[in-house]
């Protein structure tokens, strides 16, 4: 039988990791094909191989039984492949109309009405509202998301290719993508959906593929398939237990309320264009407790523990360590009292590229004996203490002495992680510290916060992953437009109150 | 760093080092010369004679030092390409103290001449370092504008109260002889600059590899941000690697007076700048390279003179495959990442 | 009466002149904001202007007079120089600046080498035919205006008409919007089937040409000859104009009209004989350049990914 679109063989490599081997998939015409497994699998890779941004050491592609070339994306959009990736491909300075139209119109006018019409119809029909001479720095993550989508359809795709499309989604937003994506297959689209959730892709397939560590595990049938069985195949485990995300962790009740280590109050913080993101936020943080914090990003997170780390100026209101008022104390300051900052963006603020791992990981405590003695550093023992935990947390280099931008994404994050634990923290501040990362480091990180907290130390979580939240913290604080919704205790965790809250509904404490 | 590592290493750049100078002597039978008298007086002009060695001696010095200069700030991302202007300061700064204090016992003047030098090469970099810290003013325009004011500078000061009325050329008169430096080897005659000189490149690579403001340096010119978000005062860092690269500039300039010329004259900046540009970049900043490499341009540029003396050819021949040196090896880095 | 009259000629004499010296700076600038917009910070204008001076005299000189086979040459040198650029920083993405600075340097020795070559060491410095003025039919007559305005030669008039081609190619096309993608953010562009190689490279090409072609009229406006000094810092003023004009074709017209207004007004005053060291006038331009940049930081918007490299493969985070 000729499928609509199937690719046969896929290897491909990267320097030391086979990233694909030997991949062979189908995709048929009105199907919404779930590509699963978790991070580093070589979802993602596949995609991008069909849609030309990478080349494949060895495989074919037919498109309807014809052998295929794809050798950029400029031949995947001839045969009607668009793929919305999971960093948006747009231009933040220019307008929703111009990022539609970019690559797709050719020649010297650039009359937007006559598009004008086309893109509303579309619009209409799938229920993507956006403003179309808004620039795309205004639009929140959500609406961006809508940009993208309106775009592919403009270009008349057959297959869209959907990369984590849910990650910046709250819980109710979800629901009404996964039904829009199943209106686009009735009116003929084929949908490629790539996710590490289990549940996400049992809900939307008809069939799941399943990739791990850049094999073919099997490929069920969305209907029928069992979530133990799409588990096993993805992480290669029978018993998911003993994982800290699966299992239901008895954290001790937090009587009697221990010290407040980080206080906060009525914190306001302004954002690139001076609008306030963090608008009157009070809460506090007690020793030996993790507090999550959920959201969809964008509101407000990053700007609130940028300004808990010192990077960002609040614009008024109160931040206390240990009773010290420390509001618009610098990044030095703050980190000396044991506050360490595990940044979101782990490339843009937290690697050095061209130094080795060692100097990396050092980055923040150097100015501290022992790893400096007068105005020298001392090399030894910085090498020493970052070799114990590279093997320790499994990070994938030959050396210390390796140059840090060489390691794959995933490892790179576990250099984050180690630069945090260093010394002894007093409060970590993690943003998103999990992300991209597979389930077994996933779960030595969240074991390693849990021993943590209970050592005393305290961590304050923020992560878009509610499974990840729910399964350590002590309590959850959402927050939706810079404002908190609620705080909620353990014994109350709900999946569906906190993402209502994360919609904008507030809650009871 | 093992040895089969550093063998490959020597074996891409000695490659792309060939090839230019293929290429210039290439040239040179387009040119209708004799390529063979071409390679031997580019390489051994330095070596045959005892002024030859002293030149090359003395262009190595101001080399050596600019080159530092420039690759300092580089270690932060930061492109000091105002070592020249700031070889010039240190050069107006040498005569300035010269004639000031001039009745000042020899060893004393000696010191204060080089400290006027490295002081007023500073100077003239802070300039860039506060437009680089107040107003994040890109230094390389800043710097290169400065450089210009500077040559206009000199010309002032070449022509001023202090200046040789009966030298064809824009000159000061010399410094008193107090002033100048001591010889250590009277034949070939090579001025205690050079010893001074030396120390610089261990005392670059003890900072810049060993201490703990070193490696602020180095982590800013990696990331910027990052470093700033793990506590590193990034405001100070970039504007202070400028300075210490006007220092370095600013000791070779009045060197340059106090152990060469014994003036200050139009245009003894030469091509110095340029040329530690290259070194700097060819070396990518690594403060041994930096000797070797600082040598064999002295040697070369020598030989180029050499060559434009005696057989006609352009000295600007020489510059060109200088600069296609810096290229080659920029190609060979990427064929040797390729050839993983 | 007739002082009156004698001011008015001075006047007019004066803003023919401006308008003379700002060509190479319109040329260069809009050079820059070519190869720029598509994401590649050009630095050898420096060198490339002398290389392309060198050419266009060389080759005017040795051809008796012919001025259009000299615009050739320059064009000529300025393709070598851009086909290199790209060749190191778009194929084999190097970074910008250091290359940027190595060609500096070959021009440099290139434009002097030539020279050398081919006229030696001689006691009376050869000269060329200067460009004529091409006077405008009926414009040319307005009082004032006609004169500074419409009577200035041909390098003039295709600066300013490729300056206002340009920008509407730029901003107003859809093929332009297509361009400043790849500057703004080639991830993005390539994702939607833009070719950000072919681009970068015809605009560093492009970019290159209009910059040599400003070197070129160097020799041609003013004295007829050709000196190592010949262009005098232009070529790092052009930059900090780029920077003041935002990376766009009119505010690069416009800043380089004010620029050459100061610098031939510092001229005037040394022709008059100012009491001032004729050093410190010379320092002028520098200084207001400097002062120049200072302004710039307020209001700085450049494209997002200039000199950066673009890498397909790389890792995206």
């Amino acid at each position: 039988m000729v499928h609509f679109i199937e690719m046969r063989e896929i290897s491909k490599r990267f320097g030391d990791v086979q990233a694909l081997d030997n991949v062979s998939i189908y995709i048929d015409k009105n199907e919404v094909v779930g590509l699963l497994g978790e991070n580093g699998a070589g979802k993602t890779t596949l995609m991008n191989i069909l849609y030309g941004l990478y080349k494949a050491d060895k495989g074919e592609i037919f498109i309807e039984g014809k052998k295929v070339k794809i050798r950029s994306p400029k031949d995947a959009l001839s045969y009607k492949i668009v793929m919305v990736h999971q960093h948006f491909k747009l231009i933040p300075n220019f307008t929703v109309i111009e990022n539609i139209l970019l690559g797709s119109v050719k020649g010297m006018k650039l009359n937007l009405k006559t598009y004008e019409e086309e893109l509303s119809k579309i619009s209409r029909e799938f229920g993507l509202d956006v403003d179309l001479y808004e620039k795309v720095r205004e639009l929140p993550v959500g609406i961006r998301q809508r940009v993208e989508i309106l775009r592919a359809l403009f270009r008349g795709a057959r297959l869209l290719i959907l990369d984590e499309p849910t990650t910046n989604l709250t819980p109710q937003e979800v629901d009404v993508l996964l039904s829009a994506l199943k209106r686009m297959t009735k009116a003929g689209l084929s949908i490629v959906f790539i996710t590490h959730k289990v549940k996400e892709a049992m809900k939307v397939a008809d069939r799941i593929i399943v990739l791990k560590a850049g094999k073919l595990m099997g490929v069920l049938d969305g209907a029928l398939a069992s979530e133990e069985k799409l588990i096993e195949l993805m992480m290669g485990v029978r018993d998911v237990k003993p994982l800290v995300l699966f299992s239901n962790i008895d954290l001790g009740s937090l009587e009697p309320p221990k010290e407040e280590v980080l206080i906060v109050e009525n914190l306001k913080v302004q954002g690139e264009k001076g609008e306030i993101v963090v608008n009157n936020v009070s809460f506090t943080l007690r020793r030996g407790e993790i507090l999550g914090v959920a959201g969809v990003s964008g509101n407000g997170q990053r700007e609130l523990v940028e300004a808990l780390a010192g990077i960002r100026r609040p614009a008024s209101g109160k931040i206390l360590i240990n009773g010290i008022e420390i509001t618009g104390a610098p990044p030095a300051k703050i980190f000396q009292m044991g506050v360490f900052y595990i940044p979101e963006d782990r490339i843009g603020d937290g690697l050095l590229p061209t130094m080795s791992v060692s100097e990396n990981v050092i980055l923040g405590h150097h100015n501290n004996p022992p790893f400096k003695r007068g105005i020298l550093m001392d090399w030894n023992i910085v090498h020493r203490t970052v070799e114990k935990y590279v093997k320790e947390f499994k990070v994938k280099a030959q050396n210390v002495g390796i140059p840090a931008g060489t390691l794959s994404g995933g490892n790179i994050q576990k250099l984050q992680i180690i630069r945090a634990l260093i010394r002894e923290p007093k409060i970590i501040l993690a943003h998103n510290p999990t992300r991209g990362l597979d389930i077994a480091t996933v779960d030595m990180i969240l074991r390693k916060f849990l021993e943590l907290r209970n050592k005393g130390a305290s961590i304050l979580l923020i992560s878009e992953d509610l499974d990840e939240l729910m399964s350590i913290c002590d309590r959850i604080m959402v927050m939706y437009k810079g404002e908190v919704m609620g705080i909620i205790r353990r014994e109350n965790f709900d999946l569906y109150k906190i993402g209502a809250m994360m919609a904008g509904m507030r809650g009871a404490q | 760093m093992d040895l089969h590592k550093i063998l490959r290493e020597i074996a891409f750049y000695s490659t792309g080092i060939t090839v230019a100078f293929v290429v210039a002597g290439l040239s040179l039978i387009l040119m209708g010369h004799d390529i063979l008298k071409g390679y031997y007086t580019l390489f051994f002009t330095s070596f045959s004679s005892l002024s030859g060695i002293s030149l090359t001696i003395l262009k190595f010095i101001p080399l050596l030092l600019m080159s530092l200069g420039f690759a300092i700030p580089l270690m932060a991302r930061k492109y000091n390409v105002g070592v020249e202007g700031q070889f010039l300061l240190g050069a107006i700064g040498a005569v300035t103290v010269a004639f000031s204090l001039s009745s000042l016992p020899g060893p004393i003047l000696i010191t204060l001449i080089l400290t006027g030098g490295v002081i007023f090469g500073a100077a003239w970099a802070l300039i860039p370092a506060l437009m680089l810290y107040k107003f994040n003013v890109n230094e390389i325009i800043s710097t290169i504008l400065l450089n210009f004011i500077s040559f206009y500078l000199v010309d002032y000061i070449a022509t001023g109260p202090w200046r040789d009325v009966f030298a064809g050329h824009p000159m000061t008169l010399p410094i008193p002889d107090q002033g100048i430096l001591p010889l250590i080897i009277q034949n070939p005659q090579i001025n205690m600059g050079f010893i001074l000189a030396l120390l610089f490149p261990f005392l670059a690579y003890l900072y810049v590899y060993r201490t703990v403001r070193g490696y602020e340096l180095r982590a800013v010119g990696a990331n910027p941000r990052a470093s700033m978000i793990f506590g590193i005062n990034t405001n100070y860092i970039a504007p202070l690697s400028l300075i210490i690269g006007g220092m370095l500039s600013g000791l070779a300039g009045s060197i340059e007076v106090a152990g060469l010329h014994y003036r200050l004259i139009e245009g003894m900046h030469s091509n110095y700048g340029s040329l530690s540009i290259l070194i700097a970049l060819i070396c990518k900043g690594n403060p041994i390279g930096v000797i070797l490499t600082s040598f064999f341009i002295s040697v070369i540029e020598i030989g180029a003179s050499g060559m434009q003396r005696t057989m006609g050819v352009p000295v600007e021949l020489i510059f060109i495959v200088e600069a296609l040196i810096l290229l080659f090896i920029l190609m060979a880095d990427v064929v040797k990442a390729r050839k993983k | 009466m007739s002082e009156v009259i004698a001011l008015m000629e001075q006047i007019i004499l004066y803003l023919k002149y401006v308008l003379l010296t700002t060509v190479p700076y319109i040329l260069a600038g809009l050079g820059m904001s070519i190869s720029g917009r598509s994401g590649i910070f050009i630095v050898y204008n420096e060198g490339l202007m002398l290389a392309g001076a060198s050419a266009t005299f060389l080759t005017t000189y040795l051809t008796g007079g012919d001025i259009f086979l000299g615009l050739i040459a320059g064009i000529s040198i300025g393709v070598v120089f851009g086909l290199i650029m790209a060749y190191f920083t778009v194929t084999l993405k190097l970074n910008q600046f250091v290359i940027g600075l190595a060609l500096f340097i070959m021009g440099l020795g290139i434009g002097n080498l030539m020279y050398k070559l081919v006229i030696g060491v001689v006691l009376v410095p050869p000269r060329i035919p200067l460009l004529q003025d091409v006077y405008i039919p009926f414009l040319s007559d307005i009082p004032i205006v006609g004169p500074v305005l419409f009577q200035q030669n041909i390098l003039f008039y295709l600066s300013i008409l490729l300056a206002l081609i340009i920008h509407y190619f730029m901003f107003k096309t859809a093929w332009g919007l297509n361009f400043r993608s790849v500057g703004e953010n080639p991830k993005v562009a390539d994702s939607m089937g833009i070719n950000v190689f072919l681009i970068r490279y015809i605009a560093t090409v492009l970019g290159s040409v209009l910059i040599a072609l400003a070197g070129s009229y160097l020799p041609l406006a003013f004295t007829g000859t050709y000196t190592e000094s010949i262009v005098g810092g232009r070529g790092w003023i052009t930059i900090a104009l780029t920077l003041f004009g935002k990376w766009s074709p009119l505010l690069i017209m416009l800043g380089s009209m004010i620029f050459a207004g100061t610098e031939a007004f510092v001229y005037r005053l040394q022709v008059a004989g100012l009491a001032l060291p004729y050093q410190f006038l010379l320092m002028v331009p520098f200084l207001v350049t400097l002062v120049i940049l200072i302004q710039v930081y307020r209001r700085a918007e450049m494209p997002q990914a200039l000199g950066r490299p673009y890498d397909r493969e790389a890792i995206e985070e």
